[in-house]
């Protein structure tokens, strides 16, 4: 019974990816394994010309987390950061599948449609 | 490295951990930016980045982690701020009572103390103000006066000062205007830009040399005026302007700051040199205003003590007392008359602030001995002491933040209306701003009694028994009565001084309205016109442009008599010196003094003077006829008691030879303020004493401001180069003469009014809360057959009873504060029976009809009703 919760809570989520987390999880393929909070404000905003956040990633990344759909670990502190640690994030399959699915629902969606 | 503050800024709503990774991000962008786009825009690029995860609305599970921890104080905040609003709106009239009640006594504070610092305590808006003093003649502030120019001269030599100025009222028409216009000003000492800290910003300043009467006329002018007559022309100085006839070379222009040296001096235009003589400015003429800069080191009582042994030392003249200087801070000279209203305010106010605590105390205890039970209902339930106390704690900080932002609203309000009136700047306010500290020190303050008497019932739970307030809570009096009308006491006793202070103002405003002015000076205006420049040489050109002003103006339709003056009435200004009798010697020190008059025939009738004994000037009393003289009421009984003065030879001694017959006798007028005390006067005609400048009086039959563009008429075809100035009507400069007075009584009454009704609700809380309790007992005894009348007086004795000790202990306060107030007293005694028993009645008056409707409802109730509920 629990199991059946949560497994449709995890359905749902996939599903439900708002499009803040989809845009991190696209980030997060592109940049690979060592991806992290710089660079992922980075690469959206570069991309996407929207003035981002840094807390937005990070409140975003939690939620992603919490989803199971990413993975975080703590590297080592630098001196560019002020001798703070970074934290790095890794995309999982589960995140992989979600953003492929979200993906493919846009694509179908948009096929064939002249929007601009 | 990034901005400190948007560093902490940013990690604030982070648990430490994730604050340590999002900062190193932010660094770590910083650092590129930096180097990329320059550090401005990285800063700028920071603190935007900061301000948002400030503000950032998502929570995630790292914001604010001690939401997890055990009981967080803060952690509920959200949810008291929604509980408290509820329950705020739930009781409006009690939320607006008492914010309203807050605004009031913490906007009224805040205003008075900004005022008294503004004028007693702000440094004035000099370089180092510490330093910069007024050296008088005198003994002290009240009884000092200025400066003669050969005195200047001399105390300059003395070396006591670094530097000083003297500096006397100075004023011009502009030649070449379309409309002529009489510019203020001042000639000066060179020396007052110096110790002022005054630097010019177009061209220079005019030197020391230039003080003296054989180089050519050179002139300051008023950022103000090179805007408004000169397009603020960059090269102003060296241009030519003709001023009073004469040529002058404009060499700079002043600072827009610098307008005046004392708050009430008129904005100066026109800042020249000094240019005197000791013929044109001999010894008898004290008409110097001086500033003076100590040396370093140098204190005020020692460069007192310097000046005195110097005077001293001066070859004294054998028919004079030897003379006192006296060497007074700047501000002293400025503050002198106000500070004590000004401090009777600040009390004043001070009572309106406790009277306000007391109310909020009681407004707070009231709604917290309701709660009782409430409260106890949560604990019984298994609520968390420190929950309720921190939602209780929120209400009250709730209710002062509203209260405090109606509080700086009603200050700021006040503070812009207040700055420029006429009576603050003669107390000696330059520049009216809010008082930031005082602000927060009433917030502070009633904060601290809305935490103490909000949470009482919460502080109390910690010590009763829960089971007694739940069993009892809605019906047995508590301990708080008693506190409660300890505070209505208190309340009352409070107001009936501050109604006392406003009553007894108010007595002394009629009394001196009333007082016999020795004029009417009703429907008269009055203007002034000089005749100083080239164009009119001699005395005789003086006297034939008044005497067509005369003819001219009284030909008007609506003009009932005109007449001139030397000195008018209650316009800040008159001259006196010393009086010859013919037939008497006197001791030095003893001769005869009386304040001179020039006058017109007319004059008497148009102010509404009545010549007692003898005669009116007449126009007969020209150069060619045997010299007159009128004296005042005060001058013939000082010097001719007990015989007849009409006939007798007194000298005017000013500008006049010989001696004049006296012809006349008028009363004593109130020349300097309505509670002058009688002074000797005398007065001789205009056509045998000529002079260039006068007050025109016109009496009219109409409204005198109708008749001014008819007059200006007038003025204008005899000459359109001279202007008029300081245009007024009698009844302006009366109101004016009050300016502090009516000050006082309007700040005072307000307090006094506001005082009433907070001490209105406060009986009315403490009376109603007692009729409520007692429902039960009165419905018994009606039931018994008591008369609602009986019932209705059981509650009103409380309301009585409360009001008198209030009264008791008002009274006893008004008599021993009240030589505090004494001096802005005119025929009334801080104790007059009169008014204290008028404020009583009042007060009790009030306390009745707070009273009245608890104790009607109280009688209201059906007995039956109230017997099935018990």
């Amino acid at each position: 019974m629990v199991h059946n919760v949560k497994h449709m809570a995890r359905a749902n989520t996939a599903l439900q990816l708002g499009e803040f987390e989809q845009l991190v999880l696209l980030a997060l393929v592109r940049l690979g394994p060592d991806a992290y909070g710089a660079t992922i404000r980075r690469d959206i905003e570069a991309r996407t010309g929207r003035d981002l956040a840094i807390s937005a990633v990070y409140v975003t990344l939690d939620r992603l987390e919490t989803k199971g759909l990413v993975r975080s670990r703590v590297g080592e502190p630098t001196p560019q950061r002020g001798g703070r640690r970074r934290k790095h994030v890794t995309l999982l399959p589960e995140g992989r599948r979600a953003i492929a699915q979200a993906c493919r629902a846009f694509q179908l969606m948009t096929e064939g449609l002249r929007l601009v | 490295m990034p901005p400190r503050l948007a560093i902490w800024l940013a990690g604030l709503r982070w648990a430490s951990e994730e604050r340590e990774y999002l900062l190193g991000d932010l660094e770590e962008e910083f650092v590129e930016r930096t180097t990329h786009l320059g550090l401005a825009a990285a800063r700028r690029w920071y603190w935007r980045q900061a301000l948002r995860s400030l503000l950032m609305r998502r929570p995630s599970r790292f914001v604010q982690p001690h939401i997890q921890t055990e009981n967080p104080p803060m952690s509920h905040l959200g949810s008291d701020v929604r509980f408290a609003t509820r329950l705020l709106r739930r009781s409006p009239g009690f939320t607006a009572v008492v914010t309203l009640t807050l605004a009031l006594g913490i906007g009224a504070t805040t205003a008075i103390f900004s005022v008294v610092h503004a004028a007693l305590l702000k440094p004035l808006p000099f370089k180092d103000p510490q330093g910069i003093v007024n050296p008088l003649n005198g003994t002290n502030v009240t009884d000092a006066n200025g400066l003669s120019y050969p005195q200047l001269r001399r105390w300059r030599e003395y070396q006591v000062f670094d530097a000083l100025a003297g500096y006397f009222n100075w004023g011009a028409s502009i030649g070449g205007a379309a409309e002529a216009e009489y510019l203020q000003g001042i000639r000066t000492s060179a020396s007052l830009f110096s110790i002022l800290g005054v630097q010019p910003v177009v061209g220079r300043l005019f030197t020391e040399a230039e003080e003296s009467f054989a180089t050519e006329r050179v002139v300051l002018i008023s950022e103000s005026l090179w805007r408004r007559a000169f397009n603020a022309d960059p090269n102003i100085h060296g241009r030519r302007i003709v001023l009073n006839d004469q040529p002058f070379t404009i060499v700079g222009v002043l600072p827009g700051w610098f307008r005046r040296v004392r708050p009430n001096d008129p904005g100066w235009d026109l800042v020249g040199p000094l240019r005197l003589t000791e013929k044109n400015a001999p010894a008898s003429l004290r008409f110097m205003r001086t500033v003076a800069r100590l040396k370093p080191e140098q204190s005020l009582a020692v460069a007192q003590e310097q000046l005195q042994a110097a005077a001293l030392r001066e070859a004294p003249d054998a028919n004079l007392p030897p003379p006192r200087v006296v060497v007074l801070p700047l501000r002293e000279g400025i503050v002198s008359d106000s500070r004590a209203v000004l401090l009777g305010l600040l009390g004043a106010v001070g009572f309106l602030l406790l009277i306000t605590c007391a109310n909020l105390a009681n407004l707070l205890l009231a709604r917290a001995i309701g709660r009782r039970r409430e409260i106890a209902v949560r604990l019984a339930v298994g609520a968390d002491r420190r929950r309720i106390v921190s939602q209780l704690l929120t209400e009250s900080v709730m209710l002062s933040v509203a209260g405090g932002a109606g509080g700086l609203l009603i200050a700021w309000l006040v503070v812009r209306a207040a700055g420029s009136l006429p009576a603050l700047t003669a107390a000696g306010v330059y520049d009216l701003t809010l008082s930031w500290p005082v602000l927060v020190f009433s917030v502070l303050l009633t904060l601290a009694i809305g935490v103490l008497f909000g949470m009482a019932p919460a502080l109390r739970a910690g010590s009763a028994p829960v089971t007694a307030d739940l069993r009892d809570g809605t019906r047995v009096a508590a301990g708080g009565d008693r506190l409660r009308q300890g505070l209505v006491v208190g309340e009352v006793a409070l107001t009936l001084m501050l109604l006392a202070g406003a009553g007894l103002l108010g007595r002394s405003l009629m009394k001196l309205l009333d007082v016999d002015k020795g004029f009417s000076g009703e429907s008269v205006m009055t203007f002034r016109v000089s005749t100083a420049g080239n164009r009119y040489p001699a005395a005789a050109d003086w006297t034939r442009y008044f005497e067509s002003v005369m003819d001219r103006v009284s030909t008007i339709a609506g003009v009932e008599a005109v007449g001139l003056t030397s000195e008018f009435p209650l316009a800040d200004s008159d001259t006196n010196g010393g009086v010859l009798i013919d037939g008497r010697e006197f001791p030095p020190g003893e001769r005869p003094m009386a304040q001179k008059r020039i006058v017109s025939p007319g004059y008497f009738a148009a102010m509404g003077i009545p010549i007692r004994r003898g005669r009116d000037f007449l126009r007969t009393d020209t150069t060619t006829a045997p010299p007159v003289i009128v004296i005042s009421e005060a001058f013939a009984a000082r010097w001719f008691a007990g015989e007849e003065a009409i006939g007798k030879r007194i000298a005017f001694n000013w500008d006049m030879d010989g001696f004049q017959t006296i012809v006349g006798v008028v009363p004593d007028l109130k020349h300097n303020g309505l509670d002058d005390p009688p002074t000797p006067a005398i007065y001789v005609s205009f056509a045998q004493r000529a002079d260039s400048s006068f007050h025109v009086a016109i009496k009219t039959s109409v409204p005198p401001e109708s008749l001014m563009p008819a007059v200006r008429g007038e003025l204008k075809a005899i000459d359109p180069n001279l202007p008029i100035r300081g245009l007024r009507t009698m009844d302006t400069l009366i109101t004016a003469s009050l300016g502090a007075r009516r000050l006082s009584l309007d700040v005072v009454g307000a307090f006094a009014a506001i005082g009433l009704l907070l001490a209105a609700t406060g009986i009315f809380g403490v009376v109603n809360h007692t009729a409520q309790q007692r429902t039960r007992e009165f419905g018994i005894r009606l039931a018994l057959g008591a008369e609602r009348r009986s019932v209705i007086g059981l509650v009103m004795r409380q309301a009585i009873g409360l009001a008198v000790v209030g009264l008791a202990i008002g009274v006893a306060g008004v008599l021993a504060l009240g030589s505090i107030i004494r001096a802005q007293l005119f025929g009334v005694e801080p104790s007059d029976p009169v008014t204290l028993a008028a404020v009583c009645g009042a007060l009790l008056a009030t306390a009745l009809l707070a009273g009245y409707s608890p104790a009607r409802r109280a009688v209201r109730t059906n007995p039956a009703n109230v017997l099935r509920e018990g």
